[in-house]
Parts: structure tokens; sequence; C-alpha cells
């Protein structure tokens, strides 16, 4: 809302006067680096479980990447919860996360590889790898210059994602082309609670690899606070050629991992004037160290727009 | 204010009260202009003794038989001085008449503020408004008050105001003694109020008197004019983004008048003239329309009638692609009706009896493709209110009232159609009942000290009919509701407010006063924007939101100069303040019924010592007021629990202001203004996030994060700034009917860039890091013609 504040006075000002933007020397407080982990588990793509770490920077560094933490000793562990409500972790199963350059999975570039922790048995034995199961807890451990830090995180059951369809058609006058916007459709679970994250992957990120290099979309509907239990209708502000193939992936969180992304929608709107100080809601334990490890139930959908 | 304290000042009353002896008449006088128009503030003295005459410019005073030398002035008038012989109860109507130019006038603060015990008040009359440079030249009493010491501004188009580092909504902003929720208009250089209605403007930020509550930080009173009551008269004035115009006149010749004064913006009509490329379908303007009428119905009863309404209306466009046209239309505005019966049912005894309706409303409708969204929210207040005033005699005064409001809040009701499907949902209104009495004294104790003593018991009870959903504390729904029946109480607290002031007279140039004050606020304002915004959300107090809670010791010395040429004062204040509300960075206020899970709750507490030095008679008039000042918050959700300084903490404010005649046609006034930048966050570092491998470019792909460490620890630079204005009467003598003058103004005359905000920008493709810094107005010049017939 406070953008239309802007926008009038910025119509006001382009009237009456020039208000202007100069550059300006700010001098920031000095940093204190931080461990940044994104990890994922989710129960449709093995090579989309990965965990991701990296450290925070000075503001003026011109490093503009991530800046990766090697050597570090991770493990994901499956648990489900008991009768008494604890969660048995089995242990003896537990997947060990490793730095690895996986070609067969398209992740070739050396800008990534370091940092990025995968299950091992994605090059030799892919079938096997680590896969997130619906109802069932998975915590992370990560060990790394002397400093531990854990996270949990649930899988929910997925909201299965029924049917999508091509609507809003329009001419975009830029291309000369008709393109349209797509639908999902799904009946959002009875019991109250739930929260959804969605993705697409379409022509112009078709090769892209991970999480981070799909299209994520903000809704009004992510939570059911409002709309619990209606049968849903979504459109997603993303328009796309006629005969494109379209991939939409409904993906079920629990509400720390909503909460988290939630907040990083937020927080990324950091460069403009109305940029807020939002700090993310950190799920991962440990002192210094921000980031989520995001249990998605994944379903998905695929649609050729018409 | 102790029991003891109140036995001691009772039983002083009593007994100082058996005295008074039986040969004494009642000299009651009334003082108008030569409109009829009563005119308050005036100053009168009996046999040298000076008296200031309350705002209903009503003097009543028990005196003994006997001659007496009667002298009355008042700001803009010829003084008129005579004699009476009192030899029976006499009523006196004295019409004073109005200096031809009004260019020596004291404005600032009334009469004699010296030796009127209601510290930490400044009052500016409407010719003062009048004279100070304004942007785009439009008056507006709410952005002069900000020019007195421990008053602020937000900055350039901040609409807030900051009283002794209170919050912009810990301010009772009254018109006519009915509150206003939104005093202002989106763009902040505009108030409700306009000029052309406004008679004066009041700020008590200290001491506040038992007869006001409800807020914490100050009383901001705004007293429009009566009409005229001789003839219809019209005024106006045409400027670059507005126009106004005021028509008054009698409604029974030398009784009743009333006034009526509408203004509106046309930036929306001129951009679509002149820039229609950048400005498109977008458009913006509002309105608004004042109008009071008072009614006398004999000398001792006057109805009075007050109307506002105004509203804004925003129109977003955007339909390049066809089919895919963003639309997003938000109309919000105030509603104020009330109606007050002044009766003074003998000599010593009056009343006002007022009633009044007051609302606020949002509405919006944004439209995407197919899709259509609408929200609407508000709030209406149904409030009754009778004050007494009891004057036994010329030492003692008491005051007692009551006051009940019933809010109804609407939080917010939502609507949607997405593609074929639609949903709606609506979050439940929210209903309160806040209710006060007050009786305060006014007593002499000795003829140099004074003291006011008052009490004001508060209670506000948020009650049924309501639905209410339980939420975890981690802000998951638990799918429960609870029902609460009509009436059903759902949360009730209920304060005590002792206000005590003293003064005490040192010689008759000189004062020492001293307050005590506490305040309670049930009601508070949801917003994140430094702006004052159409999405703000006035919240009740309930289960889990306390009521703010302030106690306020403030200590001041007053001086006058040079025969009364010069005033100088200076206070001391010390404030804490409890149960204050902040939102999480990036809160959702809209369509939110779980709001409450935004809010993070902390403490307060200010100080500082503001410095006044008025020059009120010569050619040179005006006024430098400076403060040193402290404001802080203290939350334990937020800066690890730390103290950290309040967003608009400001060490240094500075103001000066000059009036200045030129001849007989200009005058010139100045304005210079120097503060201490705001407090904002600022990022310490950055990482990468969302990471993932774009392959057609094989490279990484990431989203940059800001990483941010204290709160508030950084500081724009200051603010400074210097206006100034021209007044040109091209026939200042002219005895026509229809008179004219020229306002031009220079906002910002030496072009200072003050940032409006500034914020840090990385550009991956330059690689570059860099700060940025917006200002809003540079040089900004202005004309506007002003008419009277």
């Amino acid at each position: 809302m406070r953008k239309i504040f802007y926008i009038v006075m910025i119509m006001v000002s382009q009237f009456y006067f020039t208000s202007c933007e100069r550059d300006f020397d700010i001098e920031l407080k000095p940093n204190k680096p931080m461990l940044v982990v994104e990890g994922y588990i989710n129960n449709a793509m093995r090579e989309y479980n990965y965990v991701v770490l990296s450290r925070s920077q000075d503001y003026y560094s011109t490093t503009l990447k991530n800046l990766p933490v090697s050597g570090a000793k991770v493990t994901v562990t499956e648990g489900i919860v008991q009768p008494d409500n604890s969660i048995a972790w089995d242990d003896d199963n537990a997947v060990v996360l490793r730095e690895r350059n996986i070609s067969t999975i398209n992740i070739s570039s050396r800008s990534i590889s370091n940092g990025i922790y995968f299950d091992e048995r994605l090059a030799t034995d892919s079938s096997n790898a680590l896969l997130g199961k619906p109802g069932k807890y998975y915590s992370l451990k990560i060990e790394v210059d002397g400093n531990n830090y854990t996270a949990v995180t649930y899988l929910p059951v997925p909201v299965s994602l029924d049917d999508l369809s091509s609507e809003n058609h329009f001419i975009d006058a830029d291309k000369n082309e008709e393109r349209a916007m797509v639908t999902l459709h799904y009946k959002d679970p009875d019991s109250l609670g739930n929260a959804q994250l969605v993705y697409s992957r379409s022509d112009d990120n078709r090769n892209n690899f991970g999480w981070g290099g799909l299209r994520s979309s903000r809704f009004i509907n992510a939570t059911d606070d409002l709309i619990n239990g209606q049968y849903l209708s979504v459109v997603v502000s993303a328009d796309f050629a006629i005969q494109e193939k379209v991939d939409y992936y409904l993906v079920s969180v629990e509400r720390s991992v909503y909460n988290f992304w939630n907040s990083f929608n937020k927080a990324k709107d950091n460069a403009g004037p109305f940029s807020t100080p939002v700090v993310l809601d950190n799920t991962i334990t440990g002192d210094d160290v921000v980031g989520c490890f995001s249990g998605f139930s994944v379903s998905r959908k695929t649609i050729v727009v018409k | 204010m102790s029991r003891l304290m109140r036995t001691i000042l009772i039983v002083c009353a009593l007994l100082t009260g058996q005295t008074v002896s039986a040969q004494q008449y009642w000299l009651t006088v009334h003082v108008t202009d030569s409109a009829n128009i009563l005119q308050p503030n005036t100053t009168l003295s009996i046999n040298k003794k000076l008296i200031v005459v309350d705002s209903s410019s009503v003097f009543i005073s028990l005196l003994e038989q006997g001659k007496y030398k009667i002298k009355i002035s008042a700001v803009g008038y010829h003084s008129i001085e005579f004699a009476v012989n009192l030899m029976a109860d006499t009523i006196l109507s004295v019409k004073l008449n109005a200096k031809d130019k009004v260019l020596q006038g004291v404005m600032v603060t009334a009469n004699r503020t010296v030796h009127r015990n209601q510290m930490s008040t400044q009052v500016i009359g409407i010719t003062q408004l009048k004279k100070i440079p304004v942007i785009l030249g439009e008056i507006d009493p709410l952005k002069t008050i900000t020019l007195l010491p421990g008053i602020k501004s937000g900055g350039d188009a901040s609409a807030g105001i900051y009283v002794r580092g209170g919050g912009p909504d810990q301010n009772l902003v009254l018109l006519d003694g009915i509150t206003v929720y939104n005093p202002n208009h989106l763009l902040g250089f505009f108030s409700v109020f306009n000029g052309e209605a406004v008679k004066s403007v009041e700020v008590i930020k200290g001491g506040i008197p038992a007869e006001y509550g409800g807020r914490l930080s100050s009383v901001i009173t705004v007293n429009s004019r009566d009409g005229n009551k001789d003839s219809v008269k019209a005024s106006g004035g045409i400027g670059l983004l507005s126009s106004r115009l005021s028509l008054e006149g009698p409604l029974v010749k030398g009784k009743s008048s009333f006034i009526i004064s509408a203004r509106r913006t046309y930036v929306d009509q001129l951009a679509k003239t002149f820039v229609k490329d950048s400005i498109g379908n977008n458009g913006y303007y509002f309105y608004d329309i004042n109008a009071k009428a008072n009614f006398y119905i004999n000398s001792n009863n006057n109805i009075n009638f007050t109307f506002y309404k105004g509203s804004d209306k925003f129109t977003y466009v955007n339909k390049e692609d066809i089919g895919k046209e963003r639309m997003f239309d938000v109309v919000w505005g105030n509603a104020i009706t009330g109606l007050s019966w002044k009766q003074q049912l003998n000599a010593n005894l009056k009343q006002e009896l007022s009633l009044i309706y007051n609302n606020f409303n949002i509405d919006s409708r944004i439209n995407f493709g197919a899709s259509g969204f609408i929200f609407s929210s508000g709030l209406s207040d149904y409030q009754v209110k009778n004050d007494w005033t009891y004057s036994s005699n010329t030492w003692l005064k008491w005051k007692w009232g009551l006051q009940y409001i019933w809010h109804n809040f609407k939080p917010g009701a939502g609507a949607s159609n997405s593609g074929m499907q639609e949903f709606k949902s609506q979050i439940s209104d929210r209903h309160a009942r806040e209710a006060a009495a007050y009786l305060s004294t006014d007593i002499n104790i000795t003829s140099s000290l004074n003291i006011i003593a008052g009490i004001r018991y508060s209670y506000f009870n948020q009650v049924g009919p309501t639905e209410q959903k339980i939420y975890t504390a981690s802000g998951v729904p638990t799918g429960e509701t609870q029902q609460y029946e009509k009436g059903e109480s759902i949360a009730k607290y209920h304060y005590p407010e002792p206000r005590i002031s003293a003064l005490y007279k040192l010689g008759n140039d000189a004062s020492l006063r001293l307050s005590y004050a506490r305040t309670i606020q049930y009601l508070h304002l949801a917003t994140t924007s430094a702006a004052t915004f159409p999405s703000d959300l006035w919240t009740p107090a309930s289960k889990l939101i306390k009521p703010g809670n302030a106690q306020q010791v403030a200590a001041g010395y007053f001086k006058e100069l040079k025969n009364g040429s010069y005033e100088l004062s200076v206070e001391a204040y010390y404030k804490t303040m409890s149960n204050q509300l902040e939102f999480k960075p990036g809160a959702r206020l809209l369509l939110n019924q779980n709001i409450e899970n935004e809010m993070i709750f902390g403490a307060g507490k200010a100080y500082g010592i503001e410095f006044f030095l008025q020059k009120k008679t010569g050619k040179l008039t005006g006024w430098i007021g400076y403060t040193l000042s402290r404001a802080e918050r203290k939350f334990p959700d937020m800066n690890e629990g730390k103290t950290f300084p309040y967003r608009y903490d400001r060490t240094h404010d500075l103001s000066i202001v000059a009036n200045y005649p030129l001849g007989k046609k200009w005058e010139t006034s100045a304005v210079f203004v120097y503060g201490t930048g705001n407090a904002v966050t600022m990022p310490t570092g950055r990482f990468a996030y969302n990471i993932g491998r774009n392959a057609e470019k094989n490279e990484v792909m990431f989203t940059n994060i800001n990483q941010y460490d204290k709160i508030n620890d950084y500081r724009m630079p200051a603010y400074h700034r210097m206006d100034i204005s021209f007044i040109y009467t091209p026939k200042p003598n002219s005895t026509k009917q229809f008179r004219s003058s020229w306002n031009f103004s220079v906002y910002n005359v030496y072009n200072r860039y003050n940032p409006y905000f500034i914020y840090m920008t990385v550009d991956e493709e330059e690689k570059t890091i860099k700060g940025k810094k917006v200002f809003l107005f540079p040089v900004v010049p202005s004309v506007t013609w002003n008419f009277k017939f």
C-alpha cells in the first residue's frame, strides 16, 4: 500500500518539481558474518534434496555471489512421530550429504559446486538416493569449524493439484503474440493451518537447476486462515506463449517453513525506497546462523497452454 | 495526586469560601468583535489587575461594590478602557475594533501566558498561520505547530506529529472538540484543516488537564471560525495545487451565523492535461468541506453545529496490454458531525452538552485481468459529552464532566473473484465502550500560587457481538472460534488519571510552573508507514493489547521581558510510556484476522529541555524555539531487548520564525528549521539466498538478502531548510467590499536536498554497491491569490 503513496508523490513531483534521487555516501556499521543455510527435503525430485552453505559478507563487498562454506559435515535423518508425540530418529540410516560435483544432474557449473551438499548416491545409485516421505520428520545436522547447527522439518500430506487451465488471453504488444495465464485448481484440505508455495517451470527456465532456478509465485491464498476447506481456482500472475509447456508444482509446507519463505519474500524487496528491515524467520538452531530447512510435499501437473 | 493533597485543597477552598462578604455584585463582560463574534483569549484588567478571559470570551466576577477601571485588549484589536461604578449586578457587552493591519500582532500564545496556569501549551492564531510560508501556499495549522519546541514533524511529506517523544497516534486532534482520527490527506503536507475555516490552533504537550483524555502525548485543538453575524461574506484562494472558497453570513442578523468552506485539489486534472504521458490514467485528488453554524437562542443559550466531510481518491490504471489490465482504486475519508449546546445557567454555573458522530472509512478495489479484489475497513464513533464549570468566586473554579463513546471497528472485509472461483472473507467487526468522568479544581491558594488539580477516571470495555478465531502462539489457526454475545465483555480496563499543575508567580512578569499528568490510551493505530496512510487501522485494547500508559512531569520558568515585548520560557520534561506497540517489519495489516500476532509490545522514555523566546511587539515579530531531547524505546523482542532510539528521536531541534512588514503593501515572513536526522535501521551485511543455476547463462542465480544488526542505529543527515513568503496587498487602505492579496512563497530557499529516505542498492550488472537518497522538494516557489468580499 505504501507504494501508492510513492506513486502519488512521484505524480505530484513530476508535475510541480523534479524530485530526485542522488548517490549518497552511507557509512555502514561493521558486519558480523553469519552461516547461511538453505536446505531442502522433498518427496518428488531426489536431485532437489540438497543443502547449500554460505556465509554473509560486508554490505560493501563487491563479491556479488554466494560465499560458499566448504568442508562441513552435513547429515539428514528421518524420524517418525511416536504416540507420546516424541520423534524417533532413524540414526542408523542417517544420510551424509557431501560437497560433490554430480554430472548427471547437470550442475557442472563450478560456481555452484562448492558449498552445495548432495547425497552421493545421486551419482552412483540415484534410484536409492535420499527422498522425503509425507508424514515424516527430517532433521538436519551441520558441523562446521567446530560449531554445530540443527534443524527439523516436517513433510505434510501433499495437496493434490487437480487441474491446470489457461485463461486470461491477451496480446503482448511488444512480442506481438498471444499469451495467457494459468489457473491452478485444487481443494484446500478441511483441516485448518495448511500453507502452500507455488513453483513453475517453462521454456525460459526449463534447464535451470535448483529451487532457486524455478519461478516462484507469491499469491494471496498462501495460507488457509481465511479460505479453509474451500475449492480454489487461483490465477498465478505469470504469462506464457500459446503452445508453451508449463509444469506447476504445488508445494505443501508446514507453517514455520511458510513463515520463513513469507519473510524471504518481504526481505527480498530490500533495494527500493520502501525496503523494510525484515529479518528472516530463521528455522535453524545454533549461533550466528540464518536460513531454513524446507520440507516440501510436492504435487505436480503439466499443461500445454492453449 | 495523593488523597492528602486533595483533601487539603478542598478544605482550603471551603475555608476561604466562607469569607465572601455580602456587599458584592456580579460583573459580566461579553467581548465580541465588530461582526459580533466572541473574542477568546482576551485580556481584561480591573484596576490594573490582569485577568485572561477564557475561551468562551465571557468574563464573570463577583466584586465589591465600588468604582473600577476596566481595560480590555486582544491581539489584533484596539484596546478599550472605561470606568464602571458597580452598584448592582451588571452585564456589559464590549465590541473591539480590529486594527487595519495586523502586522504587529502577537499571534503565538495567548496574551500574558506568563500567568496562565497551563504549562506546555501554545496557541497560534489564524493571522500568524496565514503569514508563515508553507509549501504551495496552503495554510496548514498542523504543519505550523511543528515549528514550536517539543513538537516535531517526521520530515517532508510526513504527516505524523511527534510530541515529546510520543507516536503520531498519541495526539488527541480535536476539531471544535470532536476527535479527528485521520487528520491528514494523503500528501503529508496537507492536513484536513482548511485554513479558510480555522480560527486558531492550540497544543497542550504536557500537564494535560483532566477534561482531556484518550491519548498519551498531546491535545491539539483546532478551533474553527464562527461566521459573520452581520453580512454575507465570501473569501477564498486560488493556488497551484488547490483552490478554496468560503462563504459566511448571518442566519439571524446579529445573532446566529453560518460558515461553509470547501477545498479541492486539481493535480489530477492538470496532470492529465499537461503531462499525460508520464501520468497515464492515474489520478489523485481530495476535497473537503467544513461547515459551522451557531444559533443564538438567548444570552444564556447557544447551539453550535459543526460538520466536516473530506475524501481522498486515488486511481491507478495500467492497460498497456489488452486483457492484462491492472486497476487500483482507493477512496478514503472522514466524516464528522457535532452538535453542542452551551448554557450559562447562572452567573456561576455553565455547562456544555455535545453529541458527536465520527466516521473514518477506506474502500479499495484491485483488478488484475479477470481477477478482482475488494477491501474495506473503517471506524465509527458515537459520542456524548457533558462539561460543567462552576466559579464561586475569582479564586476558585470547578470543572467536571462525563464522556461516553461507543466505538465500532471494521477491521476489514475482503472479497475476491479469481477466474471462475470467488471467495469471500470477513473479519468480524469489533465494538467497544469508552467512558470517562473527571473533576478538577482551579484554585488561587495565595495571590501568587495557583493550583489546578484534577482526577480523570477512564474506562474501556471491548464487547461483543464478535467472533474471534483462536491462534497458537506461532500464529497457526487452531480452527476454534470464540463467540461473544451482544454486550458480552471481552476485555475491560479502567484507570485513574491524576493531573496536577501549579503556578507560582515571581512578581508581575515571571512565573514558575510544575505539572504532572498520567494519561491512558485505549486505541492504537496500526500502521507501518511513516506517513499516515489509508492502510491505517485503529485497533482497540483487547485481552492481548494493553492500553498505553504514560506519565509525564514537567517544570518550567516563564518570563516577560521589556514590558511584555518579549516572552521567554524554559521547560524540562521527563516522560515514561508503557504498553507501546510496534509492528514486525513487513507486517500484513490488511485482511489479517490475527493482526495481534504481528504486534510487539514494549516501553518508551522521553526527556528533554525546550527553550522558547518570542518577540511580540515592534516591526519584527517571531520566535526562536530550541529543543534538546532524547526519545527511546525498549522492546523485549526487538534489538535483543536493548534500548534503542525512537525513529523520530531528535537530539537538536531548532525553529526560527520571523515576520517583518516592508512598507504598507508588502510584508514578509521567514522560517528556518534544523533538526537532527531520523534514526533508521540500515543493513550491515548481505547474503545470497534461493540459489539456483541458470542453464542459459551458465551462472548462479540468487537473491540478495540484507543482514541487520542494531535497530535505528544509523542517523540520517540533519534536516534543515529555510522558507520565505511575501504577502502583497495591492490596496491596503481600500474601503471597497472586494479585497485581495497575493502570497508568494518559496519553500526550501537554498535548495537543500533533505533526504525523504535513504537506501542501499546493489547493481549486479555493473557490480556496484551504492547508497542512494531520495528527496522530495528542492526549491519550490508558489503563488496563491487570496480574496475576500
